[in-house]
């Protein structure tokens, strides 16, 4: 196994958020604590409404929590920082802008200069496998070919950790599955620290080396499993023995979790 | 198919065009109407052709279009980035609200006694009319643009980042500039009633000079020329707007 | 039979001047068909004598109610009066002139109530000595009205072209005080009393008044005389009523050439003034009475040869496209 630690990257601290709308107050997140060691790729896994979206807005700083904190490198997180990448399911792409331009956003709010931005955004492009779709606008490209804009955009700026909020929920099953193998790819090559969202288990099986199970309302850990499944990973890993237990697990994990949070909505 | 379709239409608007000027032309040819309140459209041609044989016609229509385009263009020049700024500063926009309700609301033509006061009576005069009379407008469009842009946009430059003035020229600007166009085109129109009213005082030429000067001397074929040329004018102007509008969104294609 | 023919001549006669008595005193005495008449006025000191009919009861006397509408401009009064708001009015004779010029046949004129050569002309910065002085200059008049012929005219007579040589500005003259007085124009047309308000103002000075008008010279007559219009179905339809209005209306002239101070103390309502300038402003109108209306406006007819002057004046500064025949608009019945 390679997902050997060199340290903490991110330290979660008794992490509470709670959203006061006008009549009552949600809890999102109580008390949530969690480190994240740096290489390692975290795939979180939870029912929809478990406050997965809220922790990582608050790792990426688009949030302050109520209470506690989030240490980034030694560091508290008080705002938007572009160490943490975000790579959102609707990919966001400036549709102004053209492939080359876009990835090269990041770059060019840090000054880079012009030449060595195009190149540098030339190679992020052909990494994700659209060379020649430099000079398209986002309109043109398809659903798949967007997020992997996006995911070269993202990596092109070099942030320190990136975060995947489910990017590929809005894609078609074949469509996820080439991505899936292709962010693995990444991975393996890269060994960026990876928060990564999703409601599939089996998307968090293919890609994570741990995986962390939350409850829902409030948002707090259930379960946390290290997938110690081989690299390199293909979709041939679902066939194994392994895969079927690690999934059976945090399915069992899961399926409380849900059954919990469909008692809450009937009271 | 589709080229097929824009003739026909085409070919209909020119027809429904010639029969509504044939009617009107024989209605007052058969003097249904008084020409001191219709005159007939050869009427109008007969004044048009002697006015642009005299370089009248002209003078008008280039005085008034010059006046238009530089009070606008200041206009929009100061409301873009003021308005961008405002869309995307919740402080500034509570500072500076109460002002831009108080001004909105006013006529341009209610600026002509302070102008003239002001700047008296000179060029700089008239643009200030059609300044004070777009400007407002403007920025509430612009403002209202801003409000369009998708937050995820402003959340993922940030996150790529980009500082506030980062957001503003690179997302807030070209994210609203559509509807920012979409706007002035409507403004354009707006200033050429804020000319056409700046016109009616102390002026010697221009389009709404022609129509007053028309007015008093009751030759209502002057006026209506007047107001014809007013509608071609815009018309040439929306086109070459389009042709312009085209080439600053490229991604809209 | 020669005597009884005589008899019979007489007779015949007697009948018949019995018969004309008759029709004219149906005609003098004939109750008006129509009491209101609107009339369409301004603050204007051609409108003095239709104010002074109604606040002194002559109208009344003749068995009219006159309804005093106000209109700034002649141009304004005039339309609503082919339109058909209007009954009979008093304007500028460059608007009457125009609406002949563009055709309509739906008013007519019948007297001309005032001449005031000496209260409208051009005032100017004391740097500006003479007409040729004006040259590169900035000089505002309202257009389309008698001072912008004053201009016109006076500028031709000096060899200057208003489209070369200097900046003619088309202003109003409640406005001219101000751009004067900031210096953004050098001179300009205006009449009472905004007239009288710039020549007291430091710094300026007559330049010229109508009595240099190039027709004024020739016919006594001003570049804008005042008008008596009467919109022309009216004038058909209620001829008594018409009768009646002219009887007040020379009655109040007289009163006014007879009675200025009372006049006055009724005026300062319309004008706005104190008394002291509205007899300093009365002082400088000649009135013409309704016995002199005759020769002026049907035999000789000289205002309305000048008027004619006056509409070929206008085609020659391209002011209007065609002169009209100012005779074929001439009310002759209506004339007293």
């Amino acid at each position: 196994m390679d997902t050997l630690t060199n340290g903490t990257k991110i330290s979660i601290q008794g992490v509470t958020k709670i959203f006061s709308g006008k009549r009552d107050e949600v809890i999102a997140l109580k008390e949530l604590s969690m480190d994240v060691q740096d290489g390692e790729f975290i795939v979180i896994v939870g029912a929809s409404g478990c406050g997965k979206t809220t922790l990582i807005n608050l790792v990426a700083g688009f949030e302050a929590p109520t209470h506690g904190q989030i240490i980034l490198d030694g560091q508290p997180v008080t705002g938007i920082t572009p160490e943490c990448g975000m790579i959102f399911q609707q990919y966001a792409l400036f549709p102004w802008k053209t492939v080359q331009q876009n990835v090269e956003f990041g770059m060019k709010m840090k000054r880079m200069p012009q030449k060595e931005r195009q190149e540098r955004a030339a190679r992020f492009i052909d990494i994700v496998g659209l060379k020649g779709f430099e000079r398209s606008y986002p309109h043109h490209l398809s659903g798949g070919m967007k997020q992997r804009v996006s995911i070269a955009r993202s990596l092109a700026n070099d942030p320190k950790v990136l975060l995947l909020d489910e990017p590929f929920a809005a894609l078609d099953a074949m469509t996820r599955q080439v991505l899936q193998e292709q962010l693995v790819r990444i991975y393996e090559k890269h060994r960026k620290t990876i928060i990564f969202i999703t409601h599939s288990i089996d998307e968090a099986l293919l890609l994570s080396s741990r995986i962390v199970v939350m409850t829902a309302r409030p948002g707090r850990i259930a379960q946390e499993i290290v997938n110690d499944l081989p690299h390199p990973r293909n979709a041939d890993v679902q066939l194994s023995n392994r895969y079927m237990e690690l999934k059976r697990t945090i399915w069992d994990s899961v399926q409380a979790e849900v059954m919990k949070s469909m008692e809450v909505e009937t009271h | 198919m589709k080229i097929d379709s824009t003739a026909k239409s085409l070919t209909i608007s020119i027809v429904s065009l010639l029969i509504f000027v044939t009617a009107w032309e024989l209605v007052c040819r058969l003097g249904f109407i008084e020409p001191l309140f219709m005159p007939a459209p050869s009427k109008i041609l007969f004044r048009a052709i002697k006015m642009i044989d005299n370089g009248q016609l002209i003078a008008h229509t280039l005085a008034s279009t010059r006046r238009v385009m530089v009070g606008f263009m200041i206009s929009s020049l100061v409301a873009i980035p003021f308005g961008i700024f405002l869309g995307s500063s919740r402080f500034f926009m509570a500072v500076f609200d109460p002002l831009i309700s108080l001004l909105r609301p006013l006529p341009s033509m209610s600026w002509i006694p302070l102008s003239l006061l002001w700047l008296g009576i000179t060029e700089t005069q008239k643009y200030s009319i059609v300044f004070m009379g777009s400007f407002a407008p403007s920025l509430l469009y612009i403002i209202e643009a801003t409000k369009s842009i998708d937050p995820l946009l402003i959340r993922a430059a940030k996150n790529l980042g980009a500082s506030k003035l980062d957001v503003m020229r690179e997302v807030i600007l070209p994210g609203s500039l559509p509807q920012i166009i979409a706007g002035l085109k409507v403004m354009l129109g707006i200033a050429w009633t804020c000319i056409i009213s700046a016109e009616l005082v102390a002026a010697r030429e221009g389009l709404g000079f022609m129509i007053m000067n028309g007015k008093e001397y009751f030759q209502t074929d002057t006026v209506l020329l007047g107001m014809v040329m007013i509608s071609i004018t815009v018309m040439i102007i929306d086109v070459v707007f389009r042709k312009f509008e085209r080439r600053l969104l490229p991604w809209t294609r | 039979m020669k005597k009884t023919g005589m008899l019979k001549k007489s007779l015949t006669l007697a009948a018949a001047l019995i018969l004309v008595f008759s029709v004219c005193s149906v005609h003098a005495d004939g109750k008006p068909e129509k009491v209101t008449v609107i009339y369409g006025g301004s603050s204007w000191l051609g409108h003095y004598p239709a104010w002074v009919g109604i606040e002194k009861g002559l109208f009344k006397k003749h068995g009219l109610g006159v309804l005093f509408q106000n209109f700034y401009a002649s141009s304004g009064r005039m339309g609503s009066l082919v339109a058909g708001d209007l009954d009979v009015a008093a304007t500028g004779s460059i608007s009457a002139i125009a609406l002949m010029a563009s055709g309509s046949k739906a008013f007519q004129a019948f007297g001309t109530p005032d001449s005031y050569a000496t209260v409208e002309g051009i005032i100017a910065k004391e740097n500006i000595k003479s007409i040729k002085d004006l040259k590169g200059k900035r000089i505002a008049a309202p257009f389309a009205s008698s001072a912008h012929v004053l201009v016109l005219d006076v500028l031709e007579q000096n060899g200057l072209d208003p489209e070369k040589d200097l900046t003619l500005l088309n202003l109003k003259v409640n406005e001219m005080p101000a751009a004067m007085g900031s210096g953004e124009i050098d001179a300009c047309a205006a009449w009472t009393p905004h007239f009288n308000k710039l020549l007291n103002m430091p710094g300026n000075h007559l330049l010229v008044n109508d009595t240099e008008f190039s027709l004024f010279k020739k016919y006594k007559l001003g570049p804008g005389p005042d008008l008596l219009v009467v919109r022309k179905e009216f004038a058909e339809k209620y001829p008594n009523t018409c009768q009646a209005f002219v009887k007040g209306y020379f009655e109040a002239v007289d009163m006014l050439i007879d009675e200025p101070e009372e006049c006055a103390k009724v005026l300062v309502k319309l004008t706005s003034l104190d008394m002291e300038d509205q007899m300093a402003v009365l002082k400088d109108i000649t009135w013409i009475k309704g016995d002199e209306q005759k020769a002026l406006m049907v035999q000789p007819g000289d205002f309305v040869t000048g008027m004619q002057q006056l509409a070929d004046f206008l085609v020659k500064h391209q002011q209007i496209d065609e002169a009209p025949k100012v005779k074929a608009w001439i009310a002759e019945k209506m004339v007293p």
